[in-house]
């Protein structure tokens, strides 16, 4: 039955959407109040509506039957798209304690290694010229501040 | 005609000409490069225009929407991979003519059929948006509230082919809206203890990640990309006769798009689909589409050009998006402190008008762009994804830890991108969640306010007018995939009978 990627997205998502639901009781309300005006209604509403979409997406999927041809991705698409996610929130930690401009040069650099691109040139360049042109354009041009850590 | 005449003196200053300028070179390009829609490079250039006045910034977003577009159809026509999923329609016989060798003719005719489609919308939004936003003016939350409801039910036909998956999507979106602090009671809501939350979650970082960090992982996915043209450009120009032929075709594609485009939440791409197939549907020679005929670039490019416009009614007048990417847009107004709607003409009269004129310069701008410059801009196509999508990646944590100088946007940009990566590969479309989030907190404010100021009567919705109109439109649109899917399999069975 699991052998179905909707129904399985559906059960998390109706999971997440019931917790979400019982957290919502725990927010804070004057007592005095009507139902409508309390924080919690909205979400309540939404929630419940989710829910109800959450079925008739389990319903569909239990009357579609398992999936016929799932195309599962090979390793190295994987590895690939992982590693992007990775450097991706790498970036953004050496934003904070390295700096911008040389999380840029590092961040390109791994990003098009874990791409598969094997020209020096290319990565060199790529990872030179785009720090030069964020801080020309985002500091220089746009006077933005970007974040800098223990180096720039 | 006085405020359309000081919007033509502002948007011809130096500067803001310049915006137009830099916003349809910026699109063109975008559009060119498959995989980078204008969404993407709207939610990506927001961060580049917060230092700047609202009518630069606001008019350069607007014509990058404009030329990205149009950009879409250079690669629609030489590489066969539309550029934005709008110019899909375009492939059918803009990259058959240039496989006959006239690439330049069909790149000039979907240059010339964007223009009259774009031209002829901004007439319209001209025309219609004040007259929209002065009935909506009217309008108390119960109006609000159903309108909203409406615009979020239109999404049932956006991006993903799943009705239930697109509702789903948008009712997510609203949820996220719902986190931090309740704009009624002042009570917090699933703030989980992070001081940040408790302000909210912002539209840009969300968007930025959904529609551009997404994107870039899902390229990763797809791995080294190079594209080879092998067509020479020549002959931009169709004859006059070439375009004298299709006129019926621009005129009535112009009419669709712009229509389509006014309809919350359907955008460019329902109105190039729909454009293509009347096109063919009103020929004389419907038998030569898919081979290369000019009725099927210009049919498509008009009606997808005729939506931009179209789809900014309902954004300026109303505050509801028309689609994904004016969505975005929306949310640049509120970022430069406009409130889309009807006060919007009242309040900011100056940078309405100034942006009105400024989509009706970039019009006319990229139709010179697009003519004088079509080679070039096919050369962007040989910039290969590898490069470009690690600077991209840069560009989205820039710009979003520019929106306050805080890194937890940079956060939420980063796993919105995962998540919406995620959600992409199980069917869910970005741009209802977009929608949902943009449209959240009115449906919310409007709903609450309707039931305190009458009295907590949920009947206040079906006895005012507007109201019950927005609701009978709501059910309409919720039923049509249903009607359309009975209508479809009741057509297969009497055939196989």
């Amino acid at each position: 039955m699991l052998n179905n990627k909707d129904l399985r997205m559906a059960i998390i998502l109706m999971a997440i959407f019931i917790v979400l639901y019982i957290i919502s009781f725990s927010f804070q309300s004057s007592g005095a109040v009507a139902s409508h005006t309390t924080a919690s209604f909205f979400p309540r509403v939404v929630l419940l509506v989710a829910m109800f979409l959450t079925g008739i997406m389990i319903i569909q999927s239990i009357r579609k039957g398992p999936d016929k041809m799932s195309k599962k991705m090979d390793d190295r698409t994987k590895r690939r798209v992982v590693l992007t996610m990775i450097c991706a929130f790498g970036f953004g930690l050496g934003c904070v304690y390295l700096g911008t401009l040389v999380s840029i040069t590092l961040f390109i650099g791994a990003t098009m290694l874990a791409w598969g691109v094997r020209s020096a040139r290319v990565i060199i360049l790529t990872a030179l010229l785009t720090p030069i042109f964020i801080h020309f354009v985002f500091n220089k041009i746009l006077l933005v501040q970007l974040p800098s850590g223990i180096l720039i | 005609m006085d405020q359309l005449m000081v919007g033509f003196m502002t948007i011809m200053e130096p500067l803001n000409f310049l915006s137009v300028f830099v916003g349809v070179l910026g699109g063109m390009i975008l559009g060119a490069m498959p995989g980078l829609t204008a969404p993407m490079g709207v939610a990506l250039l927001i961060p580049f225009t917060y230092g700047m006045m609202p009518v630069p910034a606001i008019t350069m977003l607007v014509s990058l929407y404009c030329g990205a577009t149009f950009g879409g159809s250079i690669a629609a026509i030489l590489v066969h991979a539309p550029g934005t999923p709008a110019a899909a329609a375009t492939t059918f016989d803009g990259y058959p003519l240039a496989q006959k060798g006239q690439a330049g003719k069909a790149l000039g005719m979907a240059c010339i059929s964007s223009a009259i489609g774009g031209l002829f919308s901004v007439v319209i939004l001209i025309l219609l948006a004040p007259v929209l936003a002065e009935i909506a003016i009217k309008f108390g939350p119960p109006e609000y509230f159903a309108l909203a409801i409406f615009g979020l039910s239109m999404i049932s036909s956006l991006g993903s082919q799943s009705v239930v998956k697109n509702l789903l999507g948008g009712t997510i979106g609203v949820f996220i809206s719902c986190v931090g602090m309740d704009a009624i009671s002042g009570f917090s809501r699933y703030d989980f203890g992070v001081t940040h939350l408790m302000d909210g979650i912002s539209f840009i970082p969300v968007m930025i990640g959904l529609f551009a960090a997404t994107e870039i992982f899902r390229q990763a996915e797809g791995g080294i990309r190079k594209v080879v043209i092998d067509r020479k450009i020549s002959g931009l120009l169709p004859t006059w006769k070439e375009i004298k032929s299709v006129k019926t075709t621009l005129a009535r594609s112009s009419l669709i798009g712009t229509f389509i485009g006014i309809l919350p939440a359907e955008g460019g791409t329902v109105a190039s689909f729909i454009g293509y197939n009347e096109a063919k549907r009103f020929s004389k020679t419907p038998e030569k589409f898919g081979t290369g005929c000019l009725e099927g670039i210009a049919g498509p490019e008009c009606a997808n050009n005729a939506a931009t416009g179209g789809a900014m009614i309902p954004t300026m007048a109303l505050g509801i998006p028309g689609s994904g990417t004016t969505a975005v847009i929306l949310g640049a107004l509120l970022v430069h402190g406009m409130r889309p709607g009807p006060l919007l003409f009242i309040q900011n009269a100056d940078v309405v008008y100034a942006v009105f004129i400024g989509m009706f310069v970039a019009n006319v701008m990229f139709l010179g762009l697009g003519l004088g410059g079509a080679k070039v801009f096919s050369q962007i196509l040989r910039v290969p994804n590898y490069v470009l999508s690690p600077i991209i990646l840069v560009l989205c944590v820039v710009g979003t830890y520019a929106l306050h100088n805080n890194m937890a946007d940079v956060w939420i940009m980063l796993i919105s991108g995962v998540i919406g990566y995620k959600m992409k590969s199980y069917g869910f479309a970005a741009a209802p969640i977009v929608l949902g989030l943009v449209l959240g907190g009115l449906i919310e404010v409007s709903l609450r306010r309707s039931l305190i100021v009458f009295d907590n009567n949920p009947f206040v919705f079906f006895t005012r007018p507007w109201s019950l109109a927005f609701i009978i439109l709501t059910v309409l649109g919720l039923c049509m995939p249903l009607i359309i899917g009975w209508i479809e399999n009741r057509g297969q069975k009497n055939k196989s009978a």
